[in-house]
């Protein structure tokens, strides 16, 4: 469970050496992205957990999770359709349901641990 | 081993995550701050109050001015009137606007002190038009930026490299004499995410004074309504 977290401080702490700067009309497509890209990184820990992690799936889920969910907020600002709203309540119900069974493995985890 | 080998690739797509945040944080601040749904629907609902209360001043202007020039018909036979009429007309002009008065209040300077070239007044004019309208929300009696009062149709903007103010030219420092109960004046524009906080968070120094004797001073244009008429 470190490693992942590890990753998280290191590209924080690129994003801020880094200077890539997004401009300021793209911030509500990059977040729905962002959240996109947090409900594939929950998936994949809780694939991990149930030992069904398929390198595959998850690198092509993230980049396609990430940019459908961009360009369909972007295609509903064009046409006047929240679509974002969509892609938020899909990924944020599915981020809720990931983390839910993710804690109930590490809870399982936990009592065989101390069972034995 | 097929498990650690998973959370490698977690780990690659986390840098990216940890990326897209910090990018996602910077537009954010670059926008101006946060400014929660909550606060915006909040401010919505002030402005339409304060478009309310425009209209009914703005009413209540024409109504006097039509006592004036109703009394100005009585003035040669009436002595009585005449004093009546002049308290009305002074009453009618201090909250119109053509007055200097004077009265407790604030004084807000708005400066930018690094000579860098970058104007954060140019980049986000509206924030001063945000602040009259906290201030009005607060009871604010009279306000003046930079000496130009405000009045129902002052207007506050951008126009080239300065910020107009009833038509006249203003770069900064801006400063704003505001008359009114001091200590609600003073705690409406320091509320967390307030104005002042959503000013300092775009490069803007702010400073607060209170003054027991403030002066504001007279609108110095004249209004003259073309196509609005009062309705008999």
């Amino acid at each position: 469970m470190l490693i992942p977290l590890l990753g998280l401080i290191i590209g924080v702490m690129l994003g801020f050496v880094l200077p890539i700067d997004l401009p300021t009309s793209y911030t509500s497509y990059m977040s729905v992205a962002l959240l996109a890209a947090l409900d594939s990184v929950f998936g994949g820990v809780r694939a991990d957990l149930e030992h069904k992690f398929d390198s595959h799936i998850f690198i092509s889920g993230f980049f396609g999770n990430t940019l459908i969910a961009a360009f369909l907020a972007y295609l509903g600002d064009r046409l006047g359709i929240p679509l974002y709203y969509a892609a938020i309540f899909t990924f944020g119900t599915r981020l809720f349901q990931n983390f839910a069974i993710i804690r109930r493995i590490a809870l399982n985890k936990l009592q065989e641990k101390y069972k034995h | 081993m097929n498990k650690s080998k998973g959370r490698v690739e977690i780990a690659m797509i986390c840098i990216i995550i940890g990326i897209m945040i910090v990018m996602q944080t910077k537009s954010i601040n670059n926008l101006g701050g946060l400014v929660t749904t909550q606060r915006a629907d909040q401010m919505l609902i002030e402005l339409n109050q304060m478009k309310r209360e425009n209209d009914r001043l703005q009413n209540n202007v024409i109504t006097l001015e039509n006592d004036i020039s109703f009394f100005e018909n009585e003035a040669s036979s009436n002595n009585a009137v005449v004093e009546k009429m002049l308290r009305d007309v002074d009453a009618a002009k201090d909250q119109a606007g053509f007055t200097d008065l004077e009265g407790p209040g604030i004084i807000i300077t708005l400066d930018y002190k690094d000579s860098d070239g970058y104007d954060p007044f140019q980049a986000n004019s509206v924030l001063l038009l945000f602040l009259v309208n906290e201030l009005n929300a607060a009871g604010a009696e009279a306000i003046s930026i930079n000496g130009e009062r405000i009045i129902n149709s002052s207007e506050i903007r951008l126009a080239g490299s300065h910020i107009n103010i009833n038509g006249k030219k203003n770069s900064y420092p801006y400063t704003f004499n505001v008359i009114g109960n001091t200590s609600t004046l003073k705690s409406a524009v320091n509320m967390r995410d307030g104005i002042l906080d959503i000013m300092e968070s775009n490069y803007i120094n702010v400073e607060v004074e209170e003054s027991e004797k403030i002066t504001v001073f007279k609108y110095n244009g004249t209004i003259n309504f073309k196509y609005a008429k009062p309705i008999k």
